[in-house]
């Protein structure tokens, strides 16, 4: 069993973030964080990041080591889109059994909606993410209307309709309700799903993500040193599949490979689907969430939207998916999607998730993808 | 509205240069017929030699969706509009927009066919799709709209 833990962990409010600039708040999670576990900037021999959209460098993990004062013999930054929050902490993970680093910060932060604006930052997704520059975007896509085309076939091939898509976003807002740090915390109905405009039929606006700033920071280290701060949470293992990049590659438009990534994470962890208490699922569109929900094992293929109605995946459930809201209304920190998924199976695994607890929650499962489905990475928490 | 040009010089050029002449041009390895798409050096699925060979253009829509908001700024004031992934009877799959219909109108399945569209690069075209015999339009004219 993995001897390295999650030792400390600090999100801010997802939502307009003001009077701090990309940088300082990276600094102010990675002191959080730092302080959470008991260890102090001196502390950190690895720093692992993502290059915010808000704010560019050649290597960004150098410029927060500069901009932190510190030296450490590594830093980072990594491209793995929605999946790097997995591939951090795995690497982390080996990095410290290896004997490279002892202590590894990991920052993942963005501010694409008071730095880059809400609009400028789309525009920038359109021409700089998951769409093909030269077979692609000629043609005019938006991102979202490449998880529209997604989401047709969905339809088209199981009989689903908007009754499954607005169950999603109404079970994500839900539970952002109950989570202080949560952008979107007003109640939605089906009627308010169903007024939200067409961005790209068959999405509506509710089925997309909000452009948020936001982020987190986690503090990954062996157990020896995880024990000076809060209850730390044990790093189980990770597993990855990627299948292709752009929607045109696709193999598949209805089945990808989140589940290959959970299957190739429980044999590396020695533990079994029936073992995970709460899963948190990469849900930036809502058709990504039927989708991976069910890849994942945890419906049967066209099922995730009616399990979703019958409220099998709320506190209480069959499986519990996304206690705090979700990509969809916890918040979508630009590069750094995904990492709030991270942080709520730590909070749940210590048991501090409050009036969202989910009660004995031993083993987490976060998803995280990049891509139209392209990349997953499924990293398996513990409760020590 | 001239569509916006793909980068030239770059592994599909060969598909551009003749959409610009009319012809649909797609690049299938030659050991064993696998669509290479995107165009490569070798096949990604046997790493055998690929040859472009010409396509009839008829084919189905797989998915769509209907752009409300448009991002890209040659497309801005053009919504609704239609990207399609388009399934070629010959063999292949293509990402391309929908065009001459009403895209409320448009169906998964619907037969469609080639056409062509000039870019802001003059020797680079682009095959775009309109409603083929069996599509939605020719749905429309059997309700005798």
């Amino acid at each position: 069993m993995s001897n390295v833990m999650i030792a400390g962990i600090a999100e801010p409010v997802h939502g307009r973030i003001s009077g701090l600039t990309p940088m300082a708040l990276h600094e102010r999670l990675a002191l959080d964080a730092l302080a959470e576990a008991g260890l102090e900037l001196r502390d950190v021999d690895t720093i692992l990041t993502l290059a915010p959209r808000s704010d560019s460098y050649l290597i960004h993990a150098a410029a927060f080591a500069e901009y932190l004062g510190i030296s450490p013999p590594t830093a980072l930054t990594l491209e793995g889109g929605g999946a790097a929050p997995a591939i951090m902490v795995d690497m982390a993970r080996n990095m410290i059994e290896g004997g490279s680093a002892k202590t590894v910060l990991i920052v993942s932060a963005d501010m694409p909606l008071s730095v880059n604006t809400r609009d400028s930052y789309i525009n920038t997704l359109a021409d700089s993410g998951p769409v093909h520059p030269d077979l692609e975007r000629p043609f005019g896509p938006s991102v979202p209307s490449l998880f529209a085309m997604v989401a047709r076939a969905y339809m088209d091939r199981f009989g689903a309709d908007e009754r499954d898509f607005g169950a999603v976003a109404m079970h994500d807002r839900a539970a952002a309700m109950s989570h202080p740090n949560s952008h979107m915390r007003k109640p939605m109905d089906f009627a308010a799903y169903c007024a939200s405009h067409m961005i790209a039929d068959p999405l509506r606006l509710l089925d997309c993500s909000p452009v948020s700033d936001g982020g987190a920071a986690v503090v990954v280290t062996s157990a020896d040193r995880a024990g000076k701060g809060k209850r730390p949470v044990r790093v189980m293992g990770a597993g990855f599949a990627m299948t292709h990049l752009h929607l045109s590659a696709a193999p598949s438009l209805t089945s990808h490979g989140a589940g290959l990534a959970l299957d190739r994470a429980l044999a590396f962890a020695s533990r079994q689907r029936s073992d995970i208490d709460i899963a948190l699922v990469y849900d930036c569109f809502s058709i990504a969430m039927l989708i991976n929900t069910e890849d994942l094992g945890f419906a049967s293929k066209g099922q995730a939207g009616a399990a979703f109605r019958d409220g099998e995946f709320r506190p209480g459930g069959r499986i519990p998916i996304n206690t705090h809201g979700g990509l969809l209304s916890h918040g979508y920190p630009g590069r750094a999607a995904g990492i709030g998924n991270l942080i709520e199976a730590v909070v749940q695994l210590r048991g501090e998730a409050g009036n969202r607890q989910i009660p004995n929650a031993r083993m987490t499962m976060t998803h995280g993808m990049g891509g139209l489905f392209a990349t997953h990475g499924v990293l398996l928490l513990e409760a020590t | 509205m001239k569509y916006s040009a793909p980068r030239n010089g770059r592994e599909a050029t060969p598909h551009w240069k003749a959409a610009r002449e009319g012809r649909l041009l797609l690049p299938f390895c030659t050991p064993r017929g696998h669509f290479c798409w995107p165009p490569a050096q070798r096949c990604p699925s046997c790493q055998g030699p690929i040859a472009w060979k010409e396509s009839s253009g008829a084919g189905a829509i797989e998915t769509f969706a209907i752009v409300r908001r448009a991002v890209q700024p040659e497309w801005k004031g053009k919504e609704p509009y239609v990207v399609a992934l388009i399934r070629l009877d010959d063999g292949g799959r293509l990402f391309s927009n929908v065009i001459d219909c009403e895209p409320e109108d448009v169906r998964c399945g619907d037969r469609v066919i080639c056409t062509f569209v000039e870019t802001t690069d003059p020797e680079l075209g682009l095959p775009v799709f309109r409603p083929g015999p069996g599509s939605a339009a020719g749905r429309l004219d059997s309700r005798g709209k």
